[in-house]
């Protein structure tokens, strides 16, 4: 019996967890399930010793644990298969799988390499995986990765396994054999926690659930005393603080950018896509559906074999390098810590960094500062950023205005293009509003906004037009009023089905 | 989905199976093109005379590559190793001045290589500094502490260092060479076989999933600069035993040409990637091969640093089209 009692969590000040009290038993399957940002990922980082709660107890078999990092977590037998695994490209696929419990020969010190090659394709043939021990793992798709770490729990017989939305990059095939192995695992008495944004596996293979919206219990109970409608409401719940919807209809607006036949590797399968003036054209698809990698196509960020730009010249349709585009738009990245921000220069340097050639003297061509500062304290105004002034290094601003920052970076190149890839992920409530209006603002103005979200809400208030991407192809596009919850609920739930 | 795939074959225009074989061997193709143009020029070169020569010559960058490689494959870099190995050499000398067995100043000279090493790696694993940079720092002071104990620029050591440089085996083959490709195959065979060297190849590769799986890093981190401390000191007793004089040149440039040669012979400067054997050994050879021969065909002295570029360009540029490719 595994206990997490009254668990709370604070990040920067954003509660992430609010009393959270969870309970798993031996032999059963426990359905975590909320939208992202409800806390699901913060509880289990919790569990697997990655963070450290603020307040409560983690109980496992009537023994209260406490984890410093995720080697004690692994210590008692919690094993946790990530979503975005971390891996080591240049071992082979065994090394990877027994790195923590390398496999020693009857010579001293040596490796017992070819047992380690056995024990692996033993445990991958279980999983029917079609990967080969001796592989190194950068030749191994992405795709593909995530099954050596299940494999990694379970050689190394932990007791608590827990699943972050494991099936996100599985196929159909390799899924079957994911949830023959979880059946498996029931039967072996371990304590399984599986989260997951599809309802389908969600109903399909756990026997209790726990529903998290917002760092907040909402109900648990038996899964057989409940069914997915009855699950989605307690997801989505009420709404709170929503932009007014104002979805407009973009069928005689101008075109301004067109793509055409993107292909990349097994990602992406030929996907057409035209983005007009002034609208906010969504892409909505599951994690894993190629959302990013078709942005990063098509910004020729990933080198690809196929795939046509057009771009709108004075009412004309004129074919540019992917590279040039990535020059004309504003492009809001999935993680800002990453590739958005510079995070140790003040507020003002990070500005006006996409349009220095504004800001510099005509001659010589210094630096007019001033200049920079003054743009950057209207931007400020603008959009609402909350700083003291605009040279506080942008490390020490919360998420929401560090976005609000990459926003005005753009604006002030004065790009006609914005590409925005989860554009308020760890961004709390209020600014999330502030983000949206400012997205608002950008098409009213005439801008074309390609959005990706995987947040439901935002899509339905944003969103003039959705295209929904599956497996790497459009297969269908909603605008008007078909866009709300439960068409986008739907695809998404229908998502991985063939 | 089987159309599919044929489409994206199809639009993928790479082929040629031999493209890609030249293209991941290029390497060692550069190697012997070298050594037939050599041989062309001058018919002394490819001999197994001159092989020795270029063994000896190249025997105490093996020791010293060896190391060094093992420390970038672990993720890191050590700049000291020239240093170490005068300082070494110092102590050797030194030591050998105080009356005692010549085998205690052996070990004395080594055993200063080990507890740099350890400093070194302690500073980098414990106190986090970067170790490009304390090394190249910390390198002054070595160097300093190997001056001061050779006190000159030129002094001998007991006969017994010369006469053991001497002893040759195997026909010809002098027994240091032979100490300098152990050590490299050794490590070689830690590097791949033991989980040590498992453990190196993995903080290498991604540190943070080491520390995520448990790997003891600051102790395995530790381990490899000791490593390549003690190799610098082998490689100080290598140049002393074959002139019987300890000088105040020992090991100056040998930090950067053993990353040269590490890097030429597919060892990534990334970490995580790269064999000792035979990619480091090859990358060593590779720079004594062409001096040797340009010095055969009688260039001047002055080519050999342009020729040298010429053919660490191509290496790298080999290397880099490989790397392209895949990606």
């Amino acid at each position: 019996m595994l206990t997490m009692s009254s668990i709370s969590k604070k990040f920067q000040g954003v509660r992430a967890l609010d009393n959270v009290t969870m309970a798993a038993k031996e032999g059963r399957v426990l359905g975590l399930v909320g939208i992202n940002g409800a806390g699901k990922s913060t509880l289990m980082n919790i569990l697997g010793g990655v963070f450290k709660q603020d307040n409560g107890k983690i109980i496992l078999n009537n023994k209260e644990l406490t984890f410093n990092s995720p080697i004690d977590a692994y210590n008692e037998g919690i094993a946790f298969i990530h979503q975005e695994p971390q891996f080591f490209l240049t071992l082979t696929v065994a090394e990877n799988i027994f790195i923590s419990d390398l496999y020693m020969s009857k010579f001293p010190i040596v490796t017992d390499k070819k047992k380690m090659m056995q024990e692996a394709s033993k445990y991958l043939a279980v999983l029917s995986a079609d990967i080969k021990p001796q592989q190194l793992l950068e030749d191994i798709a992405i795709g593909q990765r995530q099954v050596i770490e299940i494999v990694r729990a379970l050689t190394s017989g932990a007791n608590v396994i827990i699943f972050d939305e494991p099936t996100s990059s599985l196929s159909l095939n390799e899924k079957d054999n994911l949830f023959r192995t979880i059946r498996k695992l029931k039967k072996e008495e371990k304590i399984i926690i599986y989260i997951s944004h599809f309802l389908d596996e969600i109903i399909d293979i756990c026997d209790d659930y726990l529903v998290l919206r917002d760092g907040k219990m909402v109900q648990s109970g038996l899964i057989k005393d409940t069914d997915k409608s009855d699950l989605s409401r307690m997801i989505i719940g009420q709404e709170i603080d929503r932009l007014e919807r104002a979805s407009i209809n973009t069928d005689n607006k101008e075109t301004i950018l067109k793509v055409e036949n993107v292909y990349h590797s097994n990602l992406l399968h030929g996907v057409d896509l035209e983005l007009k003036k002034s609208e906010v054209l969504g892409i909505w698809g599951l994690m894993g559906s190629g959302r990013t990698e078709l942005v990063r196509a098509i910004l020729g960020l990933d080198r690809v074999p196929g795939g046509k730009c057009y771009m709108n010249e004075n009412g004309q349709m004129k074919e540019i390098k992917k590279a040039e585009l990535l020059r004309s738009v504003g492009y809001v990245t999935e993680g800002r810590h990453f590739d958005g921000l510079f995070l140790s220069m003040p507020v003002w340097k990070n500005v006006t960094s996409a349009n220095m050639n504004a800001y510099k003297s005509k001659k010589l061509k210094f630096m007019d500062n001033k200049k920079e500062r003054s743009k950057t304290e209207k931007f400020i105004e603008l959009l609402n950023i909350k700083v003291p002034d605009a040279n506080v290094r942008l490390a020490n601003l919360s998420g929401g205005n560090q976005q609000k920052v990459i926003f005005a970076k753009w604006i002030d190149k004065g790009a006609d293009i914005f590409i925005l890839d989860e554009p308020t992920r760890g961004v709390d409530v209020g600014a999330k509003l502030g983000i949206h209006k400012i997205i608002r603002n950008l098409a009213s103005q005439g801008i074309g906004v390609l959005l990706i979200t995987s947040e439901i809400d935002e899509m339905v208030d944003l969103a003039d037009r959705v295209l929904i991407l599956c497996n790497g192809e459009i297969v269908s596009e909603l605008s008007g009023n078909d866009i709300n919850n439960a068409n986008l609920m739907h695809f998404a739930l229908e998502g991985v089905k063939e | 989905m089987a159309e599919k795939s044929n489409v994206l074959q199809n639009t993928a225009p790479y082929s040629g199976e031999i493209k890609n074989l030249i293209l991941s061997n290029g390497f060692y193709i550069l190697c012997i093109a070298v050594i037939i143009i050599f041989t062309c020029l001058n018919s002394a070169f490819f001999t197994l005379t001159n092989l020795y020569n270029i063994l000896i010559s190249a025997s105490f960058m093996i020791a010293t590559t060896a190391g060094v490689a093992v420390v970038i494959i672990a993720g890191n870099m050590d700049l000291s190793v020239g240093s170490t190995a005068l300082l070494s050499a110092g102590v050797m000398y030194s030591v050998s001045t105080l009356g005692l067995p010549d085998i205690v100043a052996l070990i004395a000279g080594l055993l200063a290589g080990i507890i740099i090493g350890l400093i070194n790696g302690l500073l980098v694993s414990k106190l986090k500094f970067n170790a490009m940079v304390l090394t190249l720092g910390l390198q002054l002071g070595y160097r300093g502490i190997g001056l001061i104990l050779i006190g000159g620029t030129q002094v001998s050591l007991p006969e017994s260092f010369k006469n053991f440089g001497k002893i040759r085996i195997f026909g010809g083959l002098n027994l240091v060479v032979v100490i300098c490709l152990i050590i490299m195959a050794l490590l070689y065979i830690i590097m791949r076989r033991t989980r040590f060297g498992t453990y190196c190849y993995a903080i290498g590769c991604n540190e943070t999933a080491a520390k995520r799986v448990g790997i003891p890093i600051d102790a395995v981190k530790t381990a490899t600069f000791v490593i390549s401390g003690f190799c610098a000191a082998v490689a100080g007793f290598v140049v002393v035993s074959r002139l019987g004089l300890a000088h105040s040149y020992i090991g100056k440039g040998m930090e950067f040409s053993a990353i040269e040669a590490a890097v030429i012979g597919g060892i990534s400067l990334r970490g995580g990637k790269g064999n000792l054997l035979p990619g480091a050994l090859f990358g060593v050879l590779l720079i004594y091969i062409i001096n040797n021969g340009l010095s055969i065909i009688g260039a001047s002295e002055y080519v050999y640093p342009f020729a040298q570029g010429i053919i660490v360009f191509a290496a790298m540029y080999l290397d880099a089209l490989k790397n392209f490719k895949n990606k």
